[in-house]
């Protein structure tokens, strides 16, 4: 039979929430009155493409699409003032598809679709073939102003 | 730093004055103070859509942006985005994880393919599990061939 777990709670002492009433305002008007402190990226992501593709990480990011092999559009919540920004990314090679790393070159290009998307994609090309691959790490940031 | 769970917090359990400093603050002020604060939530639903002629294309929530949903007070109306009153609008309050989807399909999925009033003869898009999508690769011969490239959804 299992024992029964007595816990004792202290009733007096604040909870995180009520501290974190009490520290709130002081805390946003830190961040808005530094931004990059807090990240300097305006938006970043870490997306695993294999299987369903999943988020591992990221900020100011609502959503991603997955659109196709080794492609990845992202969302961005608070897009940003215009789609003159700067995109910087980086994948790491899958070993499966295709067969063998040593045939070929990566291949890997960002770009922004418009002020709140922009897409990552992976591949491979050699002189005779290139295309598409799922990658398990395929990562995007993003630098510009402000809306 | 110890993070609130938003699926056991939410703004609404705070005192007013939670809300009514989050809604003085711009959208990504807001977003930074989320991120710092509260648990990602990973959800298993998706959004499947057609788009143009491209394979089946499938939106996946971001776990920070569903954590901000879950918590409320972070998010504006979803008809605030692509214009000023994104930084303006009062927040929306708390809202589900189903709802939250509902959220993204509106923001983040064209719209002629959610409004039926472009007059699709279907409809375009599904909201599932995860655990629904196939594999994105057929594993027949010496090396897995890659088969998301021609995903369609069922009629």
């Amino acid at each position: 039979m299992a024992k029964k777990r007595r816990v004792i709670i202290d009733s007096s002492a604040p909870s995180w929430a009520q501290r974190l009433e009490v520290d709130l305002n002081a805390t946003l008007d830190g961040i808005a009155s530094d931004l990059n402190a807090s990240q300097p990226a305006r938006a970043w992501v870490n997306v695993n493409q294999n299987s369903t593709q999943t988020i591992r990480d990221s900020f100011n990011v609502s959503s991603i699409t997955d659109t196709a092999t080794g492609s990845t559009n992202v969302n961005m919540t608070a897009g940003l003032a215009n789609a003159n920004y700067s995109v910087v990314g980086g994948f790491k090679w899958t070993a499966t598809v295709p067969p063998a790393d040593s045939d070929f070159d990566q291949s890997f290009f960002v770009y922004n679709n418009s002020a709140s998307v922009f897409s990552l994609h992976g591949g491979y090309r050699n002189d005779v073939a290139s295309g598409r691959m799922d990658s398990d790490l395929i990562c995007g940031a993003v630098f510009g102003d402000v809306a | 730093m110890r993070r609130l769970d938003p699926r056991r917090i939410k703004v609404t359990n705070l005192t007013s004055g939670v809300a009514d400093a989050l809604a003085r603050h711009k959208l990504i002020v807001r977003i930074i103070w989320a991120r710092q604060l509260l648990r990602p939530v990973w959800s298993d639903l998706r959004i499947l859509f057609e788009d143009g002629d491209g394979p089946v294309k499938i939106l996946i929530p971001d776990p920070h942006f569903m954590a901000a949903a879950l918590f409320g007070g972070i998010l504006p109306p979803v008809e605030a985005f692509g214009g000023p009153q994104v930084d303006t609008a009062r927040p929306i309050g708390p809202i589900t994880e189903s709802e939250t989807v509902e959220y993204l399909l509106r923001k983040d999925v064209p719209r002629h393919v959610w409004d039926l009033a472009f007059g699709a003869n279907r409809l375009p898009y599904r909201i599932c599990g995860a655990d629904a999508l196939p594999p994105r690769q057929w594993a027949a011969g010496r090396f897995p061939f890659p088969i998301r490239d021609a995903w369609r959804l069922a009629a």
